[in-house]
């Protein structure tokens, strides 16, 4: 009797044990080695695009850096977390109002967070990863290892897996030889997502052409109305953050009409915020339905 | 200095600019263009034609309102030298450029002043309120009170605090902030006939301005005391000469934003060549002035080719360390 008694209490301590084990999870983040022992319970996100990779595995973060607007945040995004308290911009996230949140993860961007990496990690362990001027594969990435690190990484290989047979399937029916080019449109100022973008990747996935830019440079590149007419794509898709944007005061010159995409035809508003902000499965599918319907109207 | 020299001078500099202007015209462009082309643009334009599109569209108005940027620069920093006798005085030392920043970045960000006025205004009152403290800081309005090391001093502060000022809208508005950091860094890539159009009246109006101020000029060199003695009414010489600095900098900085040290490189280049005479080194100031900004735009296609580096940037590249070497040159 008492021995069984034994029996059982080792059985559930050596089970403890093995969940404890099934949750130490360690992952290479952009500063090394990062290693959590518990799965995470209170996340505090500080980009988008971290958002939409816990939203693919149906988690709620407790806290967004949402630049203090919750409709930049991706619908679909929206749709499956819920609610969640803003933790002021993504540039200047409050420190105060995250450390009041109490998380238990913090899931920062090595672009914009890794001056305060050092301040996050007093509030609670901070996985790094890149975000802003990542590329479509680096997004991927850091999804499989925020879910490897929320403890559903089998949960998460399944959505990567479902997302590139939504992206083949929407690659097979567009153009496969047709050179796209996304830009944003501000007051006085239009900046090019290049082929090393995300947008730039996301047309690539989706089988299409990216303008070659004949250097090596960052993933958005502000342009003139003479070096667009050089790059000349077919299909030119603007994002206008504010109307009426450059690109509207370039429409009345003459330059403009030499464009071969305004010849055709081929000038396409998308919403700027999804196309440049967002960044992550579920809005790379929303860009991918984006194109999908420009090309079939065209 | 004998007359002829000046003469000659004058046409120097005049072919000088006007070389640089054409090379302007077809250099570095990111759609070749040939040297012939820009000819042929002028006499037989073909509609048809991109290279003669991109000259009759494009660089024309650039390059014109580039020439009219460093001429009107140039002026406002020999004004502004000549009214407080201080060899450091330049719009961008002290304050005007920060201030007119600051102006149009409230403007820009700020939704209580949305299209409450036109961004040139913003710059222009601003700029005005900017030079007004520093002038006042550095006791400039009062007859006989103009110390120099205190003008150039209180230019700094007030540069200094209108440009954190700035930095805090940029930072609190980060989404209308990337057309104000265009802005300020400078850039005449964007001149089109348009701003052209809205610009030279009131840049020809201001240099024309300055012309008939040049006596008053050249007699508060010989000092204030005796200026007033030979008859120049000091508070409407130093008013009419704030009122066209203001004109001149406020129109340029809303039509290209804010570009630096061609008010103060420029007028000691000119007094270099052809001595203390404003009748005399004003025009000079005019021509040189516009031949660095002709210079400067025409790098800033090639420096990071085939984007753009803004030409303010490139023009405080040779105007901050020329800054430096007149305050070493004072003290030492």
């Amino acid at each position: 009797m008492l021995m069984s008694r034994f029996k059982q209490l080792g059985l559930l301590l050596c089970s403890v044990l093995l969940a404890a084990n099934v949750h130490a999870v360690t992952v290479e983040d952009s500063k090394g080695s990062f290693s959590l022992d518990y799965a995470p319970q209170r996340i505090v996100v500080l980009e988008f695009s971290f958002a939409d990779a816990l939203a693919a595995v149906g988690i709620t973060p407790v806290g967004i850096a949402d630049d203090k607007d919750k409709n930049r945040v991706l619908p679909e995004v929206r749709d499956i977390i819920g609610d969640w308290q803003s933790v002021g911009t993504r540039s200047q996230p409050s420190l105060e109002v995250i450390a009041s949140l109490k998380p238990d993860l913090i899931i920062a961007d090595i672009s914009r967070h890794e001056a305060v990496y050092d301040d996050l990690k007093k509030i609670a362990p901070t996985l790094i990863l890149p975000s802003r001027r990542e590329t479509y594969s680096d997004n991927l990435k850091a999804a499989a290892i925020i879910g490897k690190i929320v403890g559903k990484e089998q949960a998460m290989q399944e959505r990567l897996a479902l997302h590139r047979d939504k992206m083949a399937n929407i690659a097979k029916q567009l153009p496969s030889q047709a050179t796209v080019q996304f830009g944003v449109a501000r007051a006085d100022a239009l900046f090019l997502h290049t082929s090393d973008s995300y947008a730039g990747g996301v047309i690539q996935a989706l089988g299409m052409q990216t303008p070659q830019s004949d250097r090596d440079d960052s993933a958005y590149r502000q342009t003139s109305l003479e070096q667009l007419l050089a790059i000349n794509p077919n299909y030119f898709i603007v994002g206008h953050y504010t109307e009426p944007s450059i690109v509207d005061k370039w429409r009345k010159e003459p330059l403009w009409q030499v464009l071969q995409a305004v010849q055709n035809k081929h000038i396409y508003s998308v919403n700027p915020n999804v196309w440049s902000r967002c960044r992550g499965i579920m809005a790379a599918e929303h860009m991918a339905k984006d194109l999908l319907a420009i090309f079939n109207k065209s | 200095m004998t007359r002829p020299f000046y003469g000659l001078t004058i046409a120097l500099t005049a072919i000088l600019l006007l070389f640089l202007g054409w090379w302007n015209l077809f250099a570095w462009s990111v759609i070749p263009i040939q040297a012939q082309d820009v000819w042929l643009s002028l006499t037989h334009f073909d509609s048809q034609s991109i290279s003669h599109r991109i000259v009759q569209d494009l660089r024309l108005p650039r390059l014109l309102t580039a020439m009219l940027v460093g001429a009107c620069l140039a002026t406002a920093g020999t004004i502004m030298q000549g009214l407080t006798r201080n060899p450091l005085a330049a719009p961008s030392v002290l304050g005007i450029n920060a201030g007119a920043a600051l102006g149009m970045a409230l403007v820009s960000t700020l939704p209580v002043l949305y299209g409450a006025s036109s961004t040139s205004l913003a710059a222009m009152i601003g700029g005005g309120v900017a030079w007004l403290l520093v002038m006042l800081l550095g006791s400039s309005w009062r007859i006989g009170g103009n110390e120099r090391g205190r003008l150039v001093l209180a230019g700094v502060a007030i540069s200094a605090l209108c440009a954190a000022l700035t930095k805090a809208v940029v930072i609190m508005e980060e989404d209308q902030a990337a057309g104000v950091l265009t802005w300020l860094a400078g850039s005449l890539a964007d001149a089109r006939w348009q701003t052209w159009q809205h610009y030279w009246p009131f840049a020809l109006a201001g240099l024309f301005g300055a012309l008939l101020l040049t006596p008053s000029l050249n007699l508060l060199q010989l000092g204030e005391e005796h200026a007033r003695n030979l008859g120049v009414n000091l508070l409407r010489s130093k008013l009419f000469g704030s009122f066209l600095v203001l004109l001149l900098v406020g129109t340029t900085i809303s039509a290209v934003g804010s570009i630096g040290f061609i008010g103060l490189i420029v007028p000691h280049m000119a007094r270099l060549l052809v001595g203390q005479d404003f009748r005399i080194f004003l025009p000079v100031a005019m021509l040189l002035g516009a031949t660095l900004v002709t210079l400067a735009d025409t790098l800033s296609r090639a420096i990071s080719y085939p984007m753009e580096t803004p030409a303010g940037a490139i023009l405080a590249l040779i105007g901050a360390p020329f800054f430096i070497y007149l305050v070493r040159k004072r003290t030492l």
